[in-house]
């Protein structure tokens, strides 16, 4: 355990020292910003709540890019330069090497998501909402985006140890990713597609019953099972992979 | 130490490694040669446990790389051959993270590390950035990352590959500090280097062991041969070259050159070295020929690994 927080500190520190991710960061904040703003104009009269425009905008936009963004330096990298192959030399599992940096990665974005919920809480607090009824509001849809974050990132980490090339482990990431935003859509509109995936898969609609308050347990246990079976696949991969 | 037996690498059908055997004692530094493509880090590799064996044995401090590996690690350290570091890092901040990776316990991690970056001349870079330090710096990094937790094994792999003479003079002082306490395998090309450093030499050549023993035996034993380079005045319409090459101690002349006013220029090699002298003295003297400078030496390393490789380099 203590292993996995070593790396998972070095981790996070790499992403603090990084200037690129400050600049995902500004990029990330300064966009989302004007985006809330001009969605929140247009919905003006509408009968929408601003953590809902959020929360859309961070799933549809955002969520994608920045977890393509954060696990393509995760194994990739250092798989290139050498760097892997040394701490797998080190007394320590492949299993704390993939949880210190997964876990790392998602603390990442799950800062980046409450920065731009600050947006939300100003908003509601300069109109008079109490900073409790504010939370409360926003809970359930940041917890179905932590759930669905996770998820994302574990496929962002499966694809990160199947290959040393950033560019191609950004865009399996990145494909895969949405091919669990659309599979829902799709079989919704195939008539005998098969029910489990319009159950536990339409992520859509369930990211609209999170923001209206209702917290589904299937998307939930779907996203952790899917982390978990990624991560084991991702470990089974490095292990493998050694032996090639 | 280091214990290799019947060690054997198949990548499909082709054979990378085959049946090499091989052991390295505590307090022995053995020089791991062969040319590129012979094998020597995909060796390396699987000492360390990252590239597994066809088959084979393979034992670190009498523990199964394939059935303990972890006990392994905990045994070895490794210098890999591009010296892989994070270059954000500050010296001191990146050994003490491989300090906590491997176990160091968390008070002991400071002496330590203190130790570590004085035996490897690391002192004045202790808060440098690796980025920023000189490719010699970087290799004692290197190798300081692999003192980390004092193992009893060492495995570098090029250590001195790309360092300018100081540096490597300075790596070499290094290695013979810390061969007291550990057991060593270094691969390198630079031949003179392990020469001076290494007790034992491993010599493999596409995949398979060519030769292996005590470095000085195996010189002594190889042909007791050199090479002899002399410069002579000789008088008009004598022929040096067929002279040298009638005495049965001249294996071959490399080259011949030939100057104004008589002088020649021949370096030959020979099969008796200390033989061959008297021999070829003893022409000079019968031939009434003026000598100017007559200097030998005898074979290198780089003669035993270029004639133990020669067949298969051809």
């Amino acid at each position: 355990m203590s292993k996995t927080i070593l790396i998972f500190k070095r981790e996070v520190s790499v992403y603090f020292y990084s200037t690129l991710a400050f600049s995902i960061f500004c990029l990330f904040l300064a966009s989302t910003g004007f985006l809330f703003l001009q969605v929140a104009q247009s919905q003006m009269g509408e009968r929408v709540t601003l953590s809902t425009i959020m929360f859309k905008l961070i799933f549809f936009c955002w969520l994608p890019i920045i977890a393509t963004f954060l696990s393509m330096q995760l194994f990739a990298e250092e798989r290139k330069n050498g760097q892997l192959e040394l701490l797998l030399t080190f007394p320590i599992t492949t299993a704390q090497l993939i949880a210190g940096k997964f876990t790392a990665a998602l603390l990442f974005l799950l800062l980046i998501f409450l920065s731009a919920i600050g947006y939300v809480c100003f908003t509601e607090v300069m109109a008079g909402e109490t900073i409790v009824s504010v939370i409360s509001d926003l809970t359930s849809g940041l917890l179905f985006l932590v759930f669905f974050g996770m998820f994302a990132l574990s496929i962002g980490v499966f694809a990160s140890t199947i290959t040393s090339n950033q560019l191609l482990c950004s865009t399996i990431t990145f494909i895969m990713i949405l091919f669990f935003y659309f599979i829902g859509y799709v079989a919704n509109l195939i008539p005998h597609a098969p029910t489990f995936i319009k159950e536990y898969m339409n992520f859509p609609e369930f990211l609209n019953s999170f923001c209206d308050g209702i917290i589904d347990s299937r998307p939930l246990v779907f996203c952790f099972s899917g982390t978990v079976l990624f991560l084991l696949y991702s470990i089974r991969i490095l292990e493998v992979s050694k032996h090639r | 130490m280091i214990e290799v037996k019947n060690l054997t690498k198949k990548y499909g059908n082709k054979v990378v490694l085959n049946n090499l055997s091989f052991n390295v004692r505590k307090g022995e530094v053995v020089g791991f040669l062969g040319p590129n493509g012979a094998g020597k880090t995909t060796t390396m590799k699987m000492l360390t446990g990252f590239l597994p064996a066809t088959a084979g044995e393979i034992k670190i401090c009498g523990y199964d790389v394939r059935e303990d590996p972890y006990s392994v690690h905990k045994s070895m350290g490794y210098l890999p051959e591009n010296n892989p570091v994070y270059p954000a890092m500050r010296v001191t901040e990146y050994l003490k993270y491989v300090a906590r990776l491997k176990g160091v316990p968390y008070r002991k991690v400071s002496s330590h590390i203190l130790d570590i970056i004085e035996q490897c001349d690391l002192e004045d870079y202790r808060k440098a950035i690796i980025k920023n330090l000189s490719k010699g710096c970087k290799q004692r990094l290197g190798l300081a990352v692999a003192l980390v937790g004092d193992p009893d094994v060492l495995v570098l792999d090029e250590p001195t590959a790309g360092l300018d003479p100081y540096q490597v003079v300075q790596f070499r002082k290094i290695i013979e500090r810390l061969s007291e306490k550990h057991a060593m395998l270094i691969s390198s090309h630079i031949l003179s280097e392990i020469e001076l450093i290494s007790n034992r030499i491993v010599i493999i050549n596409g995949g398979e062991l060519v030769v292996k023993g005590n470095t000085t035996e195996l010189l002594d034993n190889m042909d007791s041969g050199g090479t002899v380079y002399m410069e002579v005045r000789v008088s008009e319409g004598e022929d040096v070259k067929q002279e040298l090459e009638n005495l049965d101690d001249i294996i071959r002349v490399n080259s011949f050159d030939t100057f104004s006013n008589g002088w020649v220029a021949v370096e030959c090699d020979v099969g008796h070295f200390d033989q061959s002298r008297d021999v070829l003295f003893g022409l000079i003297v019968s031939k009434k020929w003026v000598l100017r400078e007559l200097r030998s030496s005898r074979h290198t390393l780089e003669n035993l690994f270029l004639e133990m490789t020669k067949e298969k380099i051809v």
